[in-house]
């Protein structure tokens, strides 16, 4: 791998002044933190910005702020002898190169836990579809679809159930296959395999049933 | 206005360790707006980031006399406003945490405090 710091501008610190804010941080020195972000932030961020060209520069910026702010609450993470080929700026290219990552780790479990319209298509609600399936108008119907049962359907279904079996619900809702993931939300842990996929089969089952009956009814209705 | 420090800044509000944290809990308890906690402190808005990002000085008197000479002479702070806000600070995280020390006004540093009230 290329050494990060053989690409830092050339503004930052030496080798001298940056092992002298090091020990000061690790001394405890109160101003050492803020003389380390004035003098790294920016460009760690605009090293960021380049090397991750397409990112969004909030990204950047935030691992920014996460690298830097590790290393004032912990400085001794830095150890100038054993990385002493990249330096302090260097240390902290790699670890906020780390934290983009890491964000975009996080933001890619975030897309997948979102409820999105069409993890309500392919919920139970949704069975209407009138086009075939080459039918360019069908995604539009299915969205329109979810959105009349987000509508008219989800609070007539919420009503009167459980805490226990809302959650049950919104897992149902974002097309949650595995039994693991509903024994964990109903508490489930303590009870044999058996026992756990006969009671999330059941409370899946009401609620299949309660959903098909609350929407044939608003259907009828309207 | 934008400053180039504001989100390191606004990261370390939360941390008693830092004096970030200790400056928001003071001019909450005194309803200051940002203009007129940098009037208390008598010092340059672009300053005040620098001093958010500052270490807070240890709780006992000779070392917290110390930090508090130490930021005001690097920030061109007034000395004693900044002790002054600083020991609000550490006595307000201190009443913020349960358990049988509470109510004793005794300055802490380094362990999370609630955020509810953060602005």
């Amino acid at each position: 791998m290329k050494n990060p710091s053989q690409q830092s501008p050339q503004c930052l610190p030496n080798r001298e002044q940056e092992l002298e804010l090091h020990r000061r941080l690790v001394a405890g020195d109160c101003t050492a933190s803020a003389e380390l972000a004035q003098a790294f932030f920016n460009p760690l961020i605009e090293w960021l910005v380049r090397h991750n060209c397409r990112l969004e520069e909030d990204l950047c910026n935030a691992a920014a702020v996460e690298a830097l702010y590790a290393l004032m609450k912990n400085p001794r993470s830095y150890d100038p002898c054993r990385e002493k080929a990249i330096g302090l700026f260097g240390y902290l290219q790699l670890s906020a190169q780390r934290d983009v990552q890491n964000l975009l780790r996080q933001e890619r479990r975030h897309q997948r836990a979102r409820k999105t319209w069409e993890s309500v298509e392919q919920s139970p609600l949704a069975e209407k579809y009138l086009g075939r399936e080459e039918d360019p108008s069908l995604p539009l119907q299915r969205k329109e679809s979810a959105q009349w049962a987000a509508a008219h359907v989800l609070p007539a279904v919420r009503a009167g159930l459980t805490p226990t079996e809302l959650r049950v619900l919104d897992l149902l809702l974002q097309g949650e296959r595995k039994t693991a993931v509903y024994v964990e939300a109903c508490g489930l842990g303590h009870l044999s395999i058996p026992q756990q996929r006969a009671l999330v089969k059941r409370l899946k089952d009401k609620l299949n049933q309660r959903i098909k009956r609350t929407k044939s009814g608003h259907e009828a209705s309207s | 206005m934008k400053h180039p420090l504001d989100p390191l800044a606004r990261r370390v509000e939360d941390d008693p360790a830092f004096l970030g944290c200790l400056l928001r809990l003071y001019a909450q308890s005194e309803g200051l707006a940002e203009e007129r906690l940098v009037e208390v402190l008598g010092c340059q808005r672009d300053t005040l980031n620098l001093l958010r990002l500052c270490r807070a000085p240890a709780e006992e008197a000779r070392a917290f006399q110390k930090g508090v000479e130490e930021i005001s002479r690097t920030f061109t702070v007034h000395p004693d406003a900044l002790a002054d806000v600083l020991r609000r600070g550490q006595a307000l995280i201190q009443l913020s945490r349960p358990g049988p020390s509470q109510g004793t006004l005794t300055a802490a540093r380094d362990a999370a405090i609630p955020t509810e009230d953060k602005r």
